[in-house]
């Protein structure tokens, strides 16, 4: 089972912070403070439908019909995803 | 499953809807002809003596393209990426719960029951004494066909606000509250019309 990356703490639901990377082939290890990238601060599901966007190169009409949704279902989500991806920009400024 | 009854919108493509649209509104057409119905209203549905079809089409044009009209500008306003196809394919298949209404009036049932209440109500001039027995009988009919009816009209609800919703996006109650004005207004509205008619 693929582990999920965690975006919020779990006590206070703000957003985490990446302190430590590792490299699996030279054991390096990398400390810092990093911001977890605006797209992974997006639900896998959320992801999923951002990359589903790009691959069907905007067409909301295509998407609609691989996913079983109806087109103004499918707008509605990117709607949706629009505004909370400016909430984010927002929020980090 | 129990989702795509209460909100197809969500699930079937334009094709789809559009199919749906049309065999529901030709099926209310044929059935309205057949059974004797008129659409005086957004929201209306009458029984006569006899109908034609070029007075149910009409009815039934006025009817559809108030509500989807006023639906639109309301939804338009609420978010300007409404589209007037989503609006006309909901009103179009939101109505297919009045249309099954109609077999209510399977040859001319229910307008001949209500007629001969009419009658028996008119003679009795106030004093019901004499005539409680006879309307008794009526009275499960009545509790029939008013239970249908209201189930009729609840799902009919469902299908026009959760494909408004889908439509629109609408999230805020201010445009659920301005949805609902709008469906009033037409209805009035339409009433007004088929009145001058």
């Amino acid at each position: 089972m693929q582990p999920k990356l965690p975006i919020q703490c779990p006590s206070c639901s703000n957003i985490l912070l990446v302190s430590k990377l590792d490299c699996t082939n030279c054991l390096t290890s990398v400390s810092g403070n990093f911001k977890i990238p605006l797209l992974l601060q997006m639900s896998e599901e959320e992801q999923v439908f951002m990359l589903n966007f790009l691959l069907f190169s905007g067409s909301l009409k295509e998407m609609a019909s691989q996913m079983g949704n109806s087109y103004p279902t499918v707008r509605n989500k990117l709607d949706d995803l629009i505004l909370k991806v400016k909430n984010i920009q927002s929020q980090n400024i | 499953m129990f989702k795509k009854f209460t909100n197809p919108f969500l699930i079937l493509s334009d094709r789809q809807l559009g199919f749906l649209a049309m065999f529901s509104t030709v099926l209310g057409i044929l059935f309205a002809v057949l059974f004797h119905a008129r659409f005086d209203g957004c929201l209306d549905l009458h029984f006569v003596q006899t109908s034609s079809i070029s007075i149910v089409v009409l009815e039934l044009s006025v009817s559809v393209f108030l509500l989807v009209i006023i639906l639109f500008l309301v939804g338009k306003f609420s978010n300007p990426k409404t589209r007037f196809l989503d609006i006309l394919l909901v009103v179009l298949i939101a109505r297919l719960p009045i249309y099954l209404l109609i077999f209510k009036n399977i040859g001319n049932y229910t307008f001949n029951k209500i007629s001969e209440l009419e009658n028996i109500l008119l003679h009795a001039k106030g004093n019901f004494s004499n005539v409680s027995s006879w309307i008794e009988q009526y009275l499960m009919f009545l509790l029939f066909t008013s239970i249908i009816g209201l189930l009729a009209m609840v799902y009919f609800f469902i299908l026009l606000f959760n494909g408004y919703q889908t439509a629109t996006n609408i999230k805020k109650t201010k445009h659920i509250i301005w949805f609902i004005i709008a469906v009033i207004v037409a209805e009035i509205i339409s009433k007004i019309i088929f009145y001058q008619l």
